[in-house]
C-alpha cells in the first residue's frame, strides 16, 4: 500500500509545486523543495486530504517531519477507513 | 524606579486575551493593516477568537504558542509581550508549524483565499536559520512605550534559552523595514540587518503594512553582556 501512495503523492507533489522533475523520498522535507513554503503546504495538505479522502487532526500534522511519515499518516488512515 | 516595577513572567492561560492582541499589534507594525484579516479575509474581530483557540492550543516550535510568551508586568498590569524559540529544534520548521495550526483553525474557505494570494506573499519570504533563538510578536502597550520593556523582554529569553541551550550562538528577528523605533530599540542588543527582500508589486501594501521586511541577527554572547552590563 505504501508503494501506491507514494505513486499517488508523486503525483500530487509534481503539480502542487509546478515541478515535474520532482520525485519524492521519504526523507524529503520542505526544506528540500524550493516552493514548499507555508502557502504551498495548506495546498498540499488540502489536495493530500481531497486526493486520499481523509482528514488528518492537527496533532498527526505537526508529528509529520518528512514525507516517509506523511506515506505512513495516509497509509494509516487508509487502513482505518478500511477496517471500519 | 521603573526597572524594579517590572515583572518578567512565563505566560499562563489567563493571559490568552492579552496575548492574542500582543500577536494582532505586533503583526501591525503601527498600521491599520492587519495581515491575518487581509490575507484571510476575516475581521479582526475572528482573527482574535481564533488567535485564542490557537494559542491554548499550544503547539510549540512557532509564534502562536502560549508557552513561548513572556509577559512583562508593571504593578500587576499586562505591559509587554514576545515569543521565542528555537528554529527547527523539532525537525519542522516554524512556518510549516504554523501552516498546519492555521489549516486547523481557521475556516477552509478563508484558507483558500490565503491561497489565492502566494504569488504575492512568496515575494516577502524570508527563511529563518535552524538552530537559532527567534524573537517574534514583541508589543507594548502604547502607555508603556519608551522605557525598554520590549529588550528587557527579549534579553530575558536570551538569558533563558542560552542558560538551558549553551550551543546556541545567534537570534534573529524579522520585522517590517518600516518599523523605525522597534527596529532602534533592537539595534540596542547588537542586532544587525542579515538580509531584506522588498515586494517589487504595489498591491502587496493592499495586504501587508509594508512591501519590505528585513531579518535582523545578534549575538547570544554579545546580548549576555550587554546584560550584565546594566544590571
Amino acid at each position: 500500500m505504501s508503494e501506491e501512495v507514494k505513486t499517488k503523492l508523486n503525483s500530487i507533489f509534481k503539480n502542487v509545486f509546478k515541478d515535474h522533475s520532482l520525485e519524492v523520498t521519504e526523507e524529503m522535507t520542505s526544506n528540500d523543495v524550493e516552493r514548499w513554503d507555508s502557502l504551498s503546504h495548506f495546498t498540499l495538505i488540502a489536495t493530500v486530504e481531497n486526493e486520499f479522502k481523509i482528514k488528518f487532526h492537527l496533532n498527526e500534522l505537526i508529528a509529520m517531519k518528512n514525507v516517509g511519515d506523511l506515506i505512513h499518516g495516509i497509509s494509516s488512515k487508509q487502513l482505518s477507513v478500511s477496517n471500519s | 524606579m521603573i526597572n524594579d516595577l517590572i515583572n518578567i513572567r512565563n505566560a499562563v492561560p489567563a493571559d490568552v486575551d492579552f496575548l492574542a492582541e500582543t500577536i494582532i499589534n505586533a503583526e501591525k507594525s503601527n498600521t491599520e493593516k492587519l495581515s491575518y484579516s487581509t490575507i484571510f479575509e476575516i475581521s479582526e474581530k475572528k482573527v482574535k477568537e481564533i488567535l485564542k483557540t490557537i494559542l491554548l492550543s499550544d503547539i510549540p516550535g512557532q509564534e502562536l504558542c502560549l508557552s513561548s510568551f513572556l509577559v512583562a508586568e508593571i504593578d500587576g498590569e499586562q505591559a509587554g509581550a514576545c515569543a521565542a524559540w528555537i528554529e527547527g529544534e523539532s525537525g519542522l520548521s516554524s512556518s510549516i508549524i504554523k501552516s498546519n495550526v492555521i489549516y486547523n483553525f481557521f475556516p477552509a474557505e478563508n484558507i483558500k483565499k490565503a491561497q489565492e494570494k502566494s504569488y504575492l506573499l512568496k515575494e516577502l519570504s524570508l527563511k529563518r536559520k535552524a538552530g537559532t533563538l527567534q524573537l517574534e510578536s514583541a508589543w507594548v502597550k502604547e502607555k508603556f512605550k519608551g522605557k525598554g520593556i520590549c529588550n528587557k523582554i527579549m534579553l530575558k529569553h536570551i538569558s533563558n534559552y542560552s542558560e538551558k541551550n549553551p550551543e546556541l550562538k545567534k537570534a534573529q528577528i524579522i520585522m517590517v523595514k518600516a518599523n523605525d523605533m522597534a527596529l532602534k530599540a533592537h539595534k540596542k542588543l547588537g542586532f544587525k540587518l542579515v538580509s531584506e527582500i522588498k515586494s517589487n508589486d504595489k498591491r502587496i501594501l493592499d495586504i501587508f503594512p509594508s512591501d519590505t521586511m528585513i531579518l535582523i541577527e545578534t549575538d547570544i554572547e554579545q546580548c549576555k553582556n550587554i546584560f550584565k552590563f546594566t544590571e
